[in-house]
């Protein structure tokens, strides 16, 4: 009754379930392949966002990271939450050699002086989260973009 | 007057994702089980009720009109007895138990609990007055400021804010959403924040302002 649940315990374990198995580890520097799920009307079909993670916030449930690219000639940035379930699936398609956590510095940069040298010994993952359904969402905005 | 209630536990708060990828800030109730100890009735009480029991209480902890009372329902002896008032005679048994299943993911529903206790607090943080200057020799930080004219009237307004007891008193969160129903677990989900501490007793009924269109 009263006593029937550790406070601690059952919040962690919602935390659990609401946090996806298998998402990859991302690391300030890697260049991804984020499949976000797009509504247009009432279908919905995935759209690939790649380019290099420059920032990683948060912990647990509402961990968030920061992908940028150059769309276009324009800098785009867009954040996503990493257990979202409107991510298909993140690609690493390779890791950089950076010493930031941070790399804010890239949003003055372009061309060659944008570039990130790549981490050599690790090898790029691809992970494809095991708990995806297809759900069927009418409309929604993405949770952060910019 | 709500239709439906139970008594359940806050145990704290998380974010949870909807279907629609959407984090939400929610509150996490352990729903009851609550058993009904008595029944309140129009014609013979004045009022329609329904008096519910929530958390055991061991037999030494009675006193004997307590012990008495839940003897005379055959039902186990509870920590928190409450009534909840009800707008229509529910068919309600003795001896039955409230449980999560209650309530519906998508429903509405008030919650009445007593919030944290603030202790005596000053005007600033009781009533969010501004403060005065901290510098330049100035004595007005913490001051009130002025709690009215001088000889007209020559008293202080009844009702003027000032310092006094914060928080610890009965608060109602009115219309949250019901996000999620745990039945394996009997935990509630509840969209947004609610009176009180963690591990604080609550009341949980269905919405007095319920969504328009809807009676």
């Amino acid at each position: 009754m009263l006593s029937l649940y550790a406070v601690s315990n059952v919040i962690t374990l919602l935390d659990a379930e609401a946090q996806r198995k298998n998402v990859p580890t991302l690391i300030p520097g890697d260049t991804v392949k984020v499949h976000a799920k797009v509504v247009e009307g009432t279908r919905e079909r995935i759209q690939i966002f790649e380019g290099i993670v420059i920032g990683c916030r948060g912990s647990g449930t509402k961990e968030i990271f920061t992908v940028r690219r150059i769309a276009h000639g324009v800098g785009v940035e867009r954040s996503f939450l990493l257990h979202s379930p409107r991510i298909e699936k993140i690609d690493v398609v390779r890791h950089g050699k950076v010493r930031r956590a941070k790399l804010y510095y890239l949003r003055g940069r372009v061309g060659k002086s944008a570039r990130i040298r790549e981490k050599r010994q690790a090898v790029a993952t691809t992970a494809v989260p095991a708990d995806i359904e297809a759900e069927a969402g009418t409309e929604t905005p993405e949770t952060a973009e910019s | 007057m709500a239709t439906k209630g139970l008594l359940a536990k806050k145990i704290g708060m998380t974010q949870v994702f909807t279907d629609k990828g959407e984090l939400l800030p929610v509150t996490v109730l352990e729903a009851g089980p609550c058993v009904v100890i008595a029944l309140r009735a129009i014609q013979k009480d004045g009022y329609g009720a329904v008096q519910l029991g929530f958390g055991e209480a061991k037999e030494k902890q009675l006193n004997k009109p307590a012990a008495g009372h839940f003897k005379k329902a055959g039902v186990a002896a509870h920590r928190h007895v409450r009534e909840i008032r009800l707008k229509a005679d529910a068919s309600y048994e003795i001896g039955q138990a409230l449980r999560a299943d209650l309530f519906s993911a998508g429903e509405w529903v008030d919650v009445t609990g007593t919030t944290k206790g603030k202790g005596f607090s000053g005007q600033h943080k009781r009533h969010h007055f501004g403060r005065g200057p901290v510098t330049h020799g100035s004595h007005n930080i913490k001051q009130p400021g002025s709690i009215g004219s001088s000889s007209t009237p020559s008293r202080v307004y009844k009702g003027m804010r000032m310092a006094g007891q914060l928080g610890n008193s009965q608060r109602t969160t009115k219309h949250l959403k019901v996000v999620r129903v745990d039945l394996d677990r009997n935990l509630l989900l509840v969209n947004g924040d609610v009176p009180g501490h963690k591990n604080s007793v609550v009341l949980v009924s269905d919405s007095t302002r319920q969504p328009k269109g809807k009676k």
